[in-house]
């Protein structure tokens, strides 16, 4: 569809600090998306040692896996892309058979490298659970974290967990001083809540003795996009949460996240994963494709969801 | 937390400057829920007395954005701080519907409330104009005004719906200004045509004004 040749045009990373509140299923179910309009796209599942996308595309032994890709120090994605039987999209599938200690910081900067220069229109990382530092680089890799939430209690604390540690990581990454570095460090690891300062707050305090290194980190800042996703709406109710949520995030952080859409729970995914197919080709009449076509297209253009949603 | 003082009434309340009226009700609600005790998107993350304190903030934020001179007040202190968001207002701006003439729709008598006290009328009659003033100049001819002038005719929605047998969904659906769920356009324009018949309004210029509006929201089918 278009010049892929100076490197895609979005690369997007979909996290959530928790697990099963179905990142596979959005980032696979978003890629078949983006390719069905025409795009082409890869998806890399980067879900260091619970990699199973290609099980979720019905692909059941990947040729090639990123763990190869680390182990054999390639600069290239290009070898080891699957095609998957959507057009348009290919699979990187996942590190199975990567040692257990995760891969390390030259092999996290070759991938960010080949992302760079991978001949797609969009890029969909998958990423795992928790919030390690591991899967911090990777979701902070793309330009646009994708970020899901459920609307359970347990899901939305882990979110404020990741976020922290995730703006963290983009500051302390930010800048080499030391002294600035043990000064985030302190910053955002207070023990009593509402001693935490918003992070423009900590920037503009920074600035005083650091005037560059704020301004730099600022930058950093405006970098972070962030997009929350609501997963599994069973009620009317259920959808308000995104709204609480990015309420909550700008009044405790002081940060700007967009609430990109929701997705309705839909027994018809389960049948999905058992029968390894993906709801976009099997269901795509049913609620929850049109959600997630919803939220592609909302991501695509920039766009939120509005209070008069529904 | 951040410092609530440095918000402006639609940070506050985290809507858009250009929200309607009932986005901005819709959003002190979700509010009231999200900062009221217990809710699972704050505990943990503010002190009861930070969530006491964003709770005055989010109903002064309420009031004012109520307060159609209050709100255009901050408006205007927002735009001449450049914080007004110009660029996509001139954008919404842009496809003004052909109508035939610049001036906007006039209330007509309501065949409804005939015998109803004549200065009454005059006052409920007063505030519609006002009302469609205040649309004309936001350019805002969204579904919303339909319920505003209702209530300012004291109607229920039965009461429409008895007189234009259009279903309440649809009815509450045009309302509410979401449209997602509504049959395709040309019923639409049909009953917006009509509950503005019923309201009294000159159906013939208002109705394409709000169905460009809801054209626009609902986007390319």
């Amino acid at each position: 569809m278009s010049d892929s040749r100076k490197g895609p045009r979005g690369v997007w990373a979909v996290g959530g600090g928790k697990g099963g509140t179905g990142k596979t299923l959005i980032a696979s179910n978003m890629a078949i998306c983006l390719a069905k309009r025409g795009h082409r796209v890869l998806l890399v599942d980067a879900d260091v040692g619970g990699a199973n996308l290609h099980t979720c595309l019905g692909i059941e032994r990947p040729r090639y896996t990123l763990g190869t890709f680390f182990q054999e120090h390639q600069s290239d994605l290009s070898g080891f892309m699957e095609e998957t039987g959507v057009a348009n999209l290919f699979l990187v599938s996942g590190t199975q058979d990567y040692p257990v200690r995760g891969p390390k910081v030259r092999d996290m900067n070759r991938l960010r490298n080949a992302l760079k220069r991978v001949q797609v229109d969009y890029v969909i990382l998958d990423i795992g659970s928790g919030s390690a530092q591991t899967t911090m680089e990777l979701f902070l890799m793309a330009g646009l974290g994708v970020y899901v939430i459920v609307p359970e209690p347990t899901s939305i604390e882990n979110t404020y967990r990741f976020l922290k540690e995730a703006l963290y990581w983009t500051l302390v990454r930010g800048t080499r001083k030391r002294s600035v570095k043990s000064a985030l460090s302190r910053a955002f690891h207070v023990g009593r809540i509402e001693d935490f300062q918003p992070v423009p707050e900590m920037l503009r305090q920074l600035s005083r003795t650091e005037p560059l290194v704020s301004r730099i980190l600022r930058a950093h800042l405006e970098n972070f996009q962030v997009r929350l996703v609501l997963n599994q709406v069973r009620r009317y109710e259920d959808v308000e949460v995104g709204f609480s949520v990015r309420s909550a995030i700008h009044k405790y952080f002081g940060l700007r996240v967009d609430y990109s859409g929701y997705i309705n729970f839909d027994e018809r995914v389960i049948q999905c994963v058992r029968s390894r197919q993906s709801l976009l080709q099997s269901f795509p009449d049913s609620n929850a494709s049109k959600c997630i076509e919803n939220l592609t297209q909302r991501l695509l253009s920039q766009g939120q969801l509005a209070f008069d949603f529904f | 937390m951040i410092e609530l003082s440095s918000l402006n009434p639609y940070e506050t309340l985290d809507v858009d400057p250009r929200a309607t009226v009932a986005e901005i009700k819709r959003a002190f609600q979700i509010a009231l829920k999200t900062y009221g005790p217990g809710h699972m998107a704050t505990a943990g993350l503010f002190t009861e007395q930070q969530r006491e304190e964003i709770l005055s903030r989010v109903h002064e934020a309420y009031n004012i954005l109520m307060d159609p001179e209050r709100r255009g007040h901050w408006d205007e202190i927002l735009r001449q701080k450049g914080l007004y968001p110009l660029e996509a207002e001139q954008q919404v701006r842009l496809p003004a519907p052909d109508v035939g003439s610049t001036t906007p729709p006039r209330p007509r008598p309501v065949e409804t409330h005939l015998q109803e006290d004549p200065k009454l009328r005059e006052e409920r009659d007063q505030r519609v104009r006002e009302l469609l003033a205040a649309a004309e100049q936001r350019r805002e001819w969204s579904g919303s005004l339909l319920r505003q002038v209702r209530e300012v005719r004291s109607l229920t929605l039965d009461d429409i719906a008895q007189k234009t047998k259009i279903g309440r969904g649809h009815l509450r659906s045009i309302e509410e200004d979401s449209y997602e769920f509504l049959p395709p356009d040309v019923y639409v324009k049909g009953f917006v045509t009509q509950i503005a018949k019923v309201l009294g309004l000159d159906a013939g210029s208002l109705a394409p004004r709000i169905m460009e509006h809801i054209r626009r929201s609902r986007g390319p089918r």
